[in-house]
């Protein structure tokens, strides 16, 4: 019935190449064999078969795919196809090294060109890529070349301090040197530990083992099967009648169901996830900041968290740099304070209070109850809340058009801490919805990112997320566990706080 | 001597009309379908939100877009993008996903296979219980069986089919896990997969429908058991099995014609929120989730098969009714 397309003919090609092409001596271990069954919600089968398109960070990307680098679950940078990097003082120029013993599914070793090809094709404009806007600032297409089979050159045009971070995200998983600078590849031919055998856009995908993959004895599996479920009770239902083996991208009510079941083990990870309350500064009342900083006082966070998110999450502190991220400037929670709320906002001219319409869906878990609980936590303040829920499809279109003052904006961590506060600065041209550019915000951030030695750099990104806490427009109560659950026969997982960092080629079934 | 039941023969001075009628009615449907093309196409485009910012997301660089404004023949003017696409749907080609860039209408004809495998099992069980209940209801009209089942077939009119759905997942899934939660096939499931996946989402979708239909024959079945031809057959000794077999049956489904076939039209394309309680992979949920990501080439050609299917079906039904009833047939002409 379905029409796969990508048929199993190309598939069997390819594996037959690979077969041909290169013979690794494998080592047997214990725990092989079997097909994984995932569900996961809309990021998975639904992105394009090509990592450098896409919205957000791709499953495909981490089934058929490799990337330099990997940033791995206690948020340190680890090499993948790199083996090692280096950097000039003033981190304008890397040097990455690359493995020698990797082949692609269709038996071509792996080269630097096949890199430097990557890497130009992110940064064409054309293509569109949702990692352009990070690498562009500092590195032009140019930039990217191949000193020698094994080795590539980054020469940047700004301090690129993280750029191993960078390396890791899904939009650069690494193609081959054939791939269209200018279009999409027709095919997903990857490094990964799984090569494609059918896709069915929306609905599942299914990846058999790739016998040549350059991590010895991985991966366990015989083959995987990928299936888009976005409803989070009905994935959790799946698991609980035995369809899946591991289920991701859950919340803490859904979770309830399996906690104390000995058959399912659940995987809650403290993670840079965030939901903010955004406002346009640029419109009354929102554009005193002793208005945004009474916002700030008036949440409860830690009710939030115990009672929304039944522990699952940490309190914020209105900036998005969260604990679990390597440049954590320890900046404090700030504490319910509804009387000190209400005073500001007489300083400012409100002695009566205000009122504000605050809009949300159901883009995430969690995103209308922190709306909804505001509500309660900010009337004592006299900040008089009314919650606008709209319908979820063309939510971010409707905040990138300003259609409202006040909205919920949820956000992902990822590898690249720096892509938070490219929230807060010019976006292919426009003004950021909130409409907050104070020149000192920029200024400390290039600041932050020329810094040369981790102390200083550290110093001062703590500073920018002070300035963020105490002006920006954000508040931000509460960040968000990634939270998965998988049977006990799911041997290997662990939970990433970037919750799209999965390492599926280290899971086994028993 | 015959009894008077009406014969279903025709003569050949009845038929020449009928074959214009038909060419007619065929014309009509066709034009149907594109007064349908012609809304389909206006609807996606003026859905709220701007496609290309929708499908691009907000980091997106201004040549992806202009590269996408062009893709999607935004650029220009909509009479002629409906030409073009009226074009390529006439071919069965509808262009590609705007999320998956491959050609929409296999996987579009791929789940409407699997609303059709749905529709028919779930068809075929309402069709046996509803109908034959139906005519037995009203056989024994009046008494204690007539009644209970008119009062269950009330509960299930009354209940919507999520609500029943939900609960028999919990029952079935959940507490005794002898059925799957979701009814997750592909092309891996072999026969047995299939039964039971059918399974829960044909029991939720047979009271809705099968209790209407149930009703609805019980009326025919008692208005046709009450005309003369009946009591005269009944008069002149006519074995009971042989007068409702024969007369009473062929009789109250003709009216049945219209009710069934609307019916299994809304099977096939209508049950959204059963297919998506289940994630059946069936085109009512790909229509849904299509509507969602802004994947215009995909709603389009999936509103087309839909309304297609509801068109033919009608149109199978008058043509049915016409060649069945001769009464209708003489009016034609």
């Amino acid at each position: 019935m379905n029409q796969p397309s990508f048929s199993r003919r190309d598939a069997l090609r390819i594996a037959g190449l690979s077969g041909l092409a290169y013979m690794l001596p494998s080592t047997a271990t214990a725990a092989e064999g079997g097909t994984l069954r995932a569900a996961m919600g809309a990021s998975g089968p639904s992105e394009p078969i090509d990592p450098v398109a896409g919205l957000s960070s791709q499953t495909l990307a981490f089934v058929c795919f490799d990337r330099l680098t990997f940033v791995g679950a206690n948020g340190r940078v680890v090499p993948e196809l790199a083996t090692h990097w280096e950097h000039n003082a003033d981190n304008t120029q890397w040097t990455f090294h690359l493995r020698t013993d990797v082949v692609f599914h269709d038996g071509k070793p792996l080269t630097a060109n096949d890199v430097v090809r990557t890497y130009r094709r992110m940064l064409n404009a054309k293509l569109g890529s949702q990692a352009y806007r990070l690498f562009s600032i500092a590195l032009d297409a140019d930039g990217v070349t191949a000193v020698d089979p094994h080795t590539v050159r980054f020469t940047c045009k700004a301090p690129f301090w993280d750029l191993p971070q960078a390396a890791a995200d899904s939009h650069v998983s690494i193609v081959p040197e054939s791939a269209p600078l200018d279009a999409l590849v027709p095919k997903p031919v990857g490094t990964g530990p799984f090569v494609l055998q059918e896709w069915v856009p929306g609905d599942h995908l299914f990846a058999t083992k790739n016998a040549h993959y350059w991590r010895a004895g991985y991966p366990k599996l015989d083959a995987i099967r990928v299936f888009q479920i976005s409803d989070v009770p009905q994935r959790v239902a799946g698991l609980l009648s035995n369809q899946f083996d591991l289920i991701l991208d859950l919340n803490a009510v859904a979770i309830q169901q399996l906690k104390g079941n000995p058959k399912f083990q659940i995987s809650s990870v403290p993670s840079g996830n965030c939901i903010n309350i955004n406002v346009e500064t640029d419109k009354k009342p929102f554009d005193d900041n002793r208005v945004r900083q009474a916002l700030k006082l008036a949440y409860d966070r830690s009710t939030l968290v115990k009672s929304v998110f039944l522990g699952e999450a940490r309190e914020g502190s209105d900036q998005p740099i969260s604990p679990v991220a390597d440049i954590w400037g320890h900046i404090p929670v700030p504490k319910y304070d509804t009387a000190r709320a209400k005073q500001l906002l007489a300083e400012a001219g409100y002695p009566n209070g205000i009122d504000m319409s605050l809009t949300t869906s159901t883009i995430a878990a969690g995103a209308v109850d922190v709306a909804v609980a505001y509500q309660q936590y900010a009337a004592p303040a006299g900040i008089r809340v009314k919650v606008n829920q709209v319908p979820a499809s063309g939510y971010y279109y409707n905040v990138d058009a300003l259609k409202w003052n006040a909205w919920i904006e949820p956000w992902n961590m990822r590898p690249e801490e720096f892509l938070f506060f490219i929230e807060y600065a010019p976006r292919g041209g426009k003004i950021p919805p909130t409409r907050w550019q104070p020149p000192q915000f920029m200024q400390m951030l290039t600041a932050a990112r020329a810094a040369t030695n981790d102390k200083d750099r550290l110093a001062k990104f703590a500073a920018l997320e002070r300035f963020l806490a105490e002006n920006g427009p954000s508040i931000i109560p509460v960040y968000v566990n990634v939270i998965d659950a998988h049977s006990t026969s799911v041997q290997g997982y662990q939970g990433n706080p970037i919750a799209t960092n999965r390492e599926f080629w280290k899971l086994a079934l028993t | 001597m015959e009894a008077y039941a009406p014969s279903t023969e025709r003569s050949p001075s009845e038929t020449w009309p009928l074959l214009r009628w038909l060419g007619m009615r065929l014309g009509f449907s066709l034009l149907v379908l594109l007064v349908l093309s012609i809304v389909v196409f206006a609807a996606t485009t003026v859905l709220p939100g701007n496609v290309v910012d929708v499908v691009l997301g907000q980091n997106t660089t201004p040549d992806a877009r202009a590269a996408m404004i062009h893709r999607l023949h935004l650029d220009v003017p909509p009479a002629l993008r409906y030409l073009q696409w009226l074009g390529g749907a006439i071919h069965l080609d509808f262009g590609d996903s705007l999320q998956s860039d491959q050609p929409v209408w296999p996987t579009v004809a791929a789940a409407f296979g699997h609303s059709l495998v749905l529709a028919g099992a779930a068809g075929i069980v309402m069709i046996f219980t509803s109908v034959f209940l139906g005519l037995w209801s009203a056989l024994r009209a009046g008494g204690w069986l007539d009644r209970l089942i008119l009062g269950v077939t009330f509960l299930a009119l009354s209940m919507p089919e999520f609500v029943l759905g939900a609960l028999l997942i919990w029952i079935f899934a959940i507490v005794l896990p002898v059925l799957p939660a979701l009814s997750l096939v592909d092309s891996a499931s072999g026969i047995g997969d299939w039964a039971r996946m059918l399974v829960l989402p044909v029991i939720t979708v047979v009271p809705v429908t099968g209790a209407y239909i149930l009703r609805t024959m019980r009326s025919a079945t008692i208005d046709v058991a009450g005309q003369d031809f009946v009591q005269m057959a009944r008069l002149r000794g006519m074995p009971a099995r042989r007068i409702v077999w024969r007369h009473v049956l062929p009789n109250a489904l003709v009216p049945m014609i219209n009710v069934l076939t609307l019916n299994m039209g809304w099977l096939v394309g209508g049950i959204v929120v059963v297919e998506v309680l289940f994630q059946y992979p069936g085109i009512g949920k790909l229509l849904l989730e299509s509507t969602e990501t802004r994947d215009i080439p995909m709603v389009q050609a999936a509103a087309m098969l839909v309304g297609t299917v509801y068109v033919t079906l009608n149109l199978i039904a008058d043509v049915a009714i016409a060649l069945l009833d001769p009464r209708v047939g003489k009016s034609l002409g």
